[in-house]
């Protein structure tokens, strides 16, 4: 909590419910540490029995405006990506390519993962190359928490898109058993490896955090094959998982006060994978290497009463995709991605009387470059250059309200290198400019102690990537009148997490939390690649969506020992598309339902836990012919400590061994026919798998 | 919107009636010792579509066009039979789906649409086309060293080996054509960034042994698209029996490539060009061949400027001329043809807000509106009209 804000909630006592949330929002990274309440600098906080999942968020989910799910690395497995982690929550689903360390996305709220923006310590990452950034290569446990905006998103994240935004956070400063020294190893099935070691300590006000982290696997699951025929039963097979290994390395360091509004860090980042393809066109030799390094700084000061936080921040990422017998379908390929982007924000804030408000100032400039390291093709380079500005107010109506408007203005410019090669070579292409604007209202109200009421409402852009504008002068024509996809979302929901105990027959029930929201979302102008006459494709604006629903989160500890939390999601999809044969029917691979629950049983640091993830069914396509079968994954495990400071943790992922399912018959003609699991069909997930790890806190 | 078609007259140039059989084999792609079987009563004239969303793993779909009233049964196959990118060829009364992503072969009932049989061609094999010979399929498969054989009623699968036609070792054939006991068969010779690196090549097949008899350059490089046999009555003028197949070295430089001609017969040879890119504006995405009355060849024609174009046109075979407009406006974007047995050409047309199938029936459009199939029209050789 800065000291700005502080203040303010001295001198307001009448509206002291109202600027609790408040000045928890102007906090725009919420303290690493988890519960609103940080630790006094130099105070060891030894937790006994910490709140399940969204419990351990209370003072954050009763008093920030959007609806915020906070994910925590030691309520997964060690080797969960945060594209696993978000799977679990309410809200969220992850599709992944397949196994450990494949290439997973995120949706929110039924929205394509374009529209979810994704940040690294407040930091967006580059989305010039790409609509949206794999998830699956972040290791959860690199991270102190990740904070899912499923709805709106804080004025200072930036412009985030209808599906909410996800940031990941670097833990600073101790552990949360206030550990200094942290080191793990582990090993499981398929190869799967990870070693870890954190450093975190408080230096005299100053907040520190070193993590250097391996993590790898060979992948080579074995998986159904229907061999292509999936109305031929006589060559199914069970293959092995080919050319899906991959080594990955991350080094973050990171330095700041406790309320994180200065300081700065550096995360390096270096992944080798195999690229196995799919079922159907397997990949032996394809591959990916990716190096990123991502460095940012900030700083306050003050003018008058105007209080200001600043940031910079720079990102260089380096992929080489190499696929020497085109076996991923595109060609021989060996290409070299270079993204640079840069940028700038500062935020200035100003209270009068119970209310606040905020201005803010961001510039962004990327530039992405495609080689081709043989000469067969022409470089491709575009640049995107982007100044935005913010306005947003904090009203205090009352004692309790607090109502939020807010409106962001971006200007972009992109613009594509002309072609060095062929009958338009060096013809000028022009720039392509954007005015986009992101207006935003929520409001929440502090109904009692335990007890909030939220909404919020507003619009949001995705840009069009540079491949759908300008194509890749290759297989994909471009696009430059392309609109950017918008969206109008609105959610509304209450959040009841008493402080108190609760007495029930079953026994002591404490650290309660029920989460309860309805959201509904329209996107317009969606933008698809669309295939055409020549094998070409060239993206389309193609129609918009329209999704509905509701979720529920409920978390409890029963006896002080069993804790329990559960998600549920319902979903409802249209597509609003120009295309007949698509209008009014579902969005593919968006279920009706999800679910996603936890046990945990923990007596003083033994813990044994369940979980089960279900999904019912949904369609594949966007035409509604073939269906996903609904299916239910059950994990479970158990965490023993050992001596001086050592523990051991088992963890069993799809516990029932689940790695085929059956497409149910939609009509009369159809029979029922056998597939892989998969989150996307042709990429196979594994089967049961195990998974061993040790560590050590100091 | 849908209407009732007046009821078929005699064409204006009725040829013998001898040209009724040959209309029947007209768009087979068959041969070997089971031939079309007449009915007693011949069924009504059909055409059925295959197209996916070229998305893999994703269910396409079968459609099938009653054209006396007109009107569209979706879906009328198991899912499962069509895939993502689907070519279909008809063969006596099967139909062939070459599902090009999912790697495999489906046999269909061309009257029942039951699916018979399906036939894997490998992982990641891409098979492109197939040409049947009794009990055997090939099948051309760009991945592989040249064409699949596939055995109906086993799992057999074996490969000739074309793979002495490119320095790489995949030659990328595209398409198969049974001609009496030959298959044809096109090459496109591709370097691994899908760049043709020297013309075109023919290889043919002796049906029975698999042996390779002899190979042939086309004139052009990049065959791109499938094989079509023009009418035997078209011999005096030296095209009767040969097969055509477009070629396309450049999708920018239209000067180049055209509808090239390979003679079929004792001498098989490389015989030129039908008509050029140059003069069609286009490349020819799919051709179909109309036997009864005038004998022409009809053409959907693509090309790109700011977007992707297509639209339908004719080649008179007998005067060689290719005609002077194009049939469809220019508000649709066709990517596929079928001419049906009583001379009316079916057209796929891609437009986004409206795309299905249109009826052409002597220049004039007999539909008011594209009639939707249950998903947007793509291959560019996934209709077929018969009777």
């Amino acid at each position: 909590m800065n000291q700005a804000a502080a203040a303010l909630l001295i001198s307001c006592a009448s509206c002291a419910l109202a600027v609790t949330g408040a000045a928890a929002a102007w906090a725009d990274d919420a303290p690493a540490t988890g519960d609103g309440d940080a630790p006094a600098p130099g105070e060891i906080i030894v937790i006994e029995g910490r709140a399940p999942g969204a419990a351990r968020d209370r003072e954050r989910a009763l008093g920030e405006a959007p609806f915020l799910t906070v994910l925590h690395p030691d309520e997964h497995p060690a080797t969960a990506s945060v594209a696993d982690a978000l799977g679990t929550a309410a809200g969220a689903q992850t599709r992944s390519l397949g196994g450990l360390g494949a290439y997973a996305s995120v949706s929110v709220r039924g929205q394509a993962p374009g529209h979810t923006a994704v940040l690294i310590d407040g930091v967006p990452l580059a989305r010039l190359a790409e609509v949206t950034t794999d998830l699956g290569r972040y290791a959860l446990d690199a991270f102190g928490e990740v904070e899912l905006y499923r709805g709106a998103v804080p004025i200072e994240l930036g412009g985030a898109g209808a599906g909410g935004a996800v940031n990941l956070v670097t833990r600073l400063g101790r552990g949360e058993r206030g550990e200094r020294l942290r080191a793990s190893i582990g090993a499981g099935s398929y190869g799967a490896r990870h070693a870890r070691l954190r450093y975190g300590d408080d230096h005299g006000g100053v907040l520190s955090s070193v993590m250097l982290g391996y993590q790898g696997a060979s992948g080579d699951y074995t998986y159904f094959t229907d061999s292509g025929t999936p109305l031929n039963p006589d060559d199914d097979d069970t293959l092995v998982r080919a050319n899906n290994h991959f080594d990955q390395l991350e080094l973050a360091a990171r330095a700041g006060s406790p309320d994180r509004a200065r300081g700065g860090g550096l995360r390096l980042t270096w992944k080798r994978q195999g690229l196995p393809g799919s079922i159907a066109q397997p990949a032996q030799d394809a591959s990916l290497a990716t190096a990123g390094a991502l460095a940012d700084a900030r700083a306050t000061s003050r003018l008058g009463a105007a209080a200001a936080r600043h940031q910079g921040y720079a990102l260089v990422e380096r992929q080489v995709l190499r696929d020497p017998a085109g076996e991923l379908g595109l060609g021989a390929q060996d290409r070299g991605y270079l993204t640079l982007a840069a940028g700038a924000s500062t935020v200035w804030a100003i209270a009068r009387g119970c209310h606040r408000g905020t201005a803010g100032l961001e510039l962004r400039g990327e530039r992405f470059r495609d080689a081709d390291r043989g000469g067969a093709r022409a470089t491709l380079v575009g640049t995107r250059a982007a100044g935005a500005a913010s306005l947003a107010a904090e009203l205090a109506l009352g004692a309790a309200i607090v109502v939020s408007p807010a409106v962001r203005l971006e200007v972009v410019r992109t613009a594509p290198t002309p072609v060095a090669e062929g009958p338009d070579a060096l013809a000028a292409v022009p720039p392509r400019w954007d005015a986009l604007g992101s207006p935003r209202l929520t409001a929440r109200a502090r109904l009692a102690a335990d007890l909030a009421v939220k909404g919020s409402a507003g619009r949001y852009v995705r840009l069009p990537t540079l491949l759908e504008l300008f194509g890749d002068r290759g297989t994909i024509h471009g696009s430059p009148g392309l609109l950017p996809e918008r969206g109008t979302s609105a959610d509304t929901g209450l959040v009841w997490a008493p402080a108190r105990a609760r007495r029930t027959a079953a026994g002591e029930l404490d650290q309660i939390l029920v989460e309860a929201a309805a959201f509904a979302t329209r996107a317009a102008d969606t933008i698809a690649l669309i295939s055409t006459a020549g094998f070409a494709a060239r993206a389309e604006n193609i129609g918009g969506t329209q999704t509905y629903g509701g979720e529920l989160v409920l978390a409890a500890r029963l006896w002080r020992t069993l804790a329990v939390t559960a998600s549920y999601t319902r979903l409802v999809t249209e597509q609003r598309a120009l295309d007949a044969n698509f209008a009014g029917k579902a969005l593919p691979r968006t279920p009706g339902h999800l679910a996603y629950a936890r046990a945990e049983l923990a007596r003083r640091r033994f813990a044994l836990w369940a979980d089960a993830a279900l999904q019912s069914t949904a369609y594949l396509d966007p035409a509604n012919f073939q269906r996903v079968p609904a299916r239910a994954l059950v994990g479970a495990g158990a965490r023993v400590p050992l001596a001086a400071g050592f523990a051991a943790a088992l963890a069993v992922s799809n516990l029932t061994g689940v790695r085929v399912v059956t497409i149910p018959p939609d009509r009369p003609i159809d029979a029922p026919t056998p597939t892989a699991l998969a989150d996307l069909a042709g990429f196979p997930l594994p089967g049961r798998s195990f998974y061993l790890s040790l560590d050590w806190t100091h | 919107m849908i209407r009732a078609l007046p009821g078929r007259s005699a064409p204006p140039l009725v040829l013998t009636a001898g040209l009724a059989a040959l209309a029947a084999a007209c768009g087979d792609n068959l041969a070997g010792p089971d031939g079309p079987v007449a009915d007693a009563a011949p069924p009504e004239v059909r055409a059925v579509i295959a197209a996916g969303t070229f998305m893999q793993g994703q269910a396409g779909v079968l459609s099938a066009l009653e054209l006396d009233p007109l009107r569209v049964s979706r879906r009328v196959a198991s899912s499962g039979a069509v895939g993502s990118d689907p070519v279909l060829r008809r063969a006596g009364r099967e139909l062939f789906v070459v599902n090009r992503t999912e790697n495999n072969v489906t046999i269909l009932d061309a009257a029942t649409f039951a699916v018979k049989e399906q036939l894997a061609t490998g992982a990641g094999s891409n098979p492109q086309d197939v040409a049947a010979f009794g009990d055997e399929l090939f099948v051309p498969a760009l991945a592989s060293a040249g064409v699949i054989v596939l055995t109906r009623g086993s799992g057999a699968r074996q490969v000739i080996d074309l793979s002495a036609l490119d320095p790489d070792g995949q030659p990328n054939c595209v398409s198969a054509y049974a001609v009496g006991g030959a298959i044809y068969v096109a090459c496109g010779l591709l370097d691994p960034m899908f760049v043709p690196h020297g013309p075109g090549q023919i290889a043919v097949i002796d049906a029975a042994t698999h042996a390779v008899t002899t190979t042939f350059p086309l004139e052009n490089k990049n065959p791109f698209g499938l094989f079509e046999q023009l009418p035997a009555q078209l011999s005096d003028n030296a095209f009767g029996g040969d097969l055509v197949i477009p070629t396309v070295p450049s999708f920018s430089d239209l000067s180049t490539g055209c509808v090239e001609r390979v003679q079929t017969g004792a001498a098989p040879k490389a015989a030129g060009c039908v008509v050029s890119n140059q003069a069609l504006g286009g490349f020819a995405a799919r051709l179909d061949v109309q036997v009864q009355g005038s004998l022409l060849l009809w053409l959907v024609v693509s090309w790109y400027d700011a977007a992707p174009r297509g639209n339908l046109q004719g080649f008179d075979l007998l005067t060689q001329k290719l005609w002077p407009a194009p049939v469809s406006p220019p508000s649709q974007l066709l990517v596929d043809l079928a001419v049906c047995p009583n001379n009316l050409v079916v057209v796929a047309d891609q437009t986004m807000a409206a795309n299905g199938l249109r009826v052409y029936d002597d220049l004039i459009e007999q539909t008011t509106a594209a009639m939707a199939i249950g998903l947007r029209p793509g291959s560019s050789h996934g209709l077929a009209c018969y009777q």
